[in-house]
């Protein structure tokens, strides 16, 4: 099986295009964090372009036959089959309450949590929706 | 009704002898790919599924929370940064060792291999490092769901990397004590295969745990 320069690409090359998409990816994580949807989706084409090149190229597969992409292919739609499944607990569920907190006392409460008059240890900081009337993390 | 034993025919091997329990081909009937190749891939599939499992669980936790911290104030992007620097990079010094026994180089396999074995033990290290950090400052895995999605996605990972190291380790030592010959490179193939793999997720990982 052809391989690497064989093949005509360069492994330095793929190297070089990861490390940049690693930079671009960190300083957009860093200083971009509103909004949130600018933030999401770059990072997400960054993490879906750097898999890629992983797979095609450090992974060879775009030089595989069809018998091995037939092992991967079924996956992605398993994949979507297990996010689509987990739907109702996310996007349908106007009851979403699960408690994110610093500590957790013997009762099951959260105390010291996201409020962020009293961040634990300077840390915790809340953002994103919170509902009206209620403390983050009470 | 009664037989008489003379009315039985003797053994005749040309006859009676047992038939192979499956046809013989003239051709090899197993898939058209190295099925050590073969099979790595079907386990790679199979871990995808495991990984998408705790994203799954991550995304269902963290979109029917309230509230959710922001990564950055918890967690030490900077340094994951640079880990995740090292895994890219130790992914590409693993393609240059199957390359390098591909051709039957077998001092250029050690070399690069042993660069790879090198690199991925200082992630895990930097991984551990990490950990240390975050368990003294009180964070355990049972502190808030935060912490208990964090320690399984990112410790799951972590173990496939030392698998990784481990099993680049062995094939270290046998390219070392014993030589790879070129037509035994797939050795080297399927742990580079299975190495990138755990790249790849990482990849994906440091995306939706530390900078999302």
């Amino acid at each position: 099986m052809a391989h690497g320069k064989d093949l005509g690409y360069s492994i330095f090359r793929i190297f070089v295009i990861l490390f940049i998409l690693t930079a671009v990816e960190v300083a957009w994580g860093m200083f971009l964090r509103e909004p949130r949807w600018l933030l999401w989706s770059g990072l997400l084409v960054c993490a879906v372009w750097k898999g890629l090149l992983i797979l095609m190229y450090f992974m060879h597969m775009r030089f595989e036959k069809m018998i091995v992409w037939s092992l991967i292919l079924p996956t992605p739609l398993l994949v979507a089959v297990v996010l689509f499944a987990n739907m109702p607990d996310t996007v349908f569920n106007e009851k979403r309450d699960y408690k994110i907190g610093y500590l957790i006392d013997q009762t099951g409460e959260v105390v010291n949590g996201l409020d962020p008059e009293h961040p634990a240890k300077g840390r915790g900081k809340p953002h994103g929706h919170q509902p009206e009337g209620e403390a983050a993390g009470h | 009704m009664n037989i008489s034993p003379a009315a039985i025919p003797a053994y005749d091997p040309k006859v009676d002898a047992p038939k192979p329990h499956h046809p013989i081909y003239d051709y090899d009937s197993g898939p058209p790919v190295n099925r050590g190749k073969f099979a790595i891939w079907l386990f790679l599939a199979t871990e995808i599924m495991f990984f998408t499992g705790l994203i799954g669980t991550y995304i269902v936790l963290r979109m029917g929370a309230a509230t959710w911290p922001d990564p950055a104030d918890r967690l030490a992007v900077d340094i994951t940064a640079l880990n995740t620097f090292f895994l890219i990079v130790s992914s590409a010094t693993m393609v240059k060792g199957v390359e390098r026994a591909m051709v039957g180089d077998n001092g250029g396999l050690i070399k690069w291999l042993a660069l790879t074995v090198l690199i991925g033990s200082i992630f895990v290290g930097i991984q551990a490092y990490e950990y240390a950090v975050l368990i003294k400052d009180g964070n355990l895995p049972n502190v808030d769901i935060f912490w208990s999605t964090f320690y399984a996605m990112t410790g799951f990972h972590g173990i496939h990397v030392a698998v990784g190291v481990i099993w680049n380790l062995c094939i270290l030592i046998a390219a070392i004590f014993r030589k790879i010959p070129q037509e035994k490179y797939m050795k080297v193939e399927l742990a580079g295969l299975y190495w990138h793999f755990v790249d790849l997720v990482w990849v994906l990982l440091f995306t939706i745990v530390y900078l999302m």
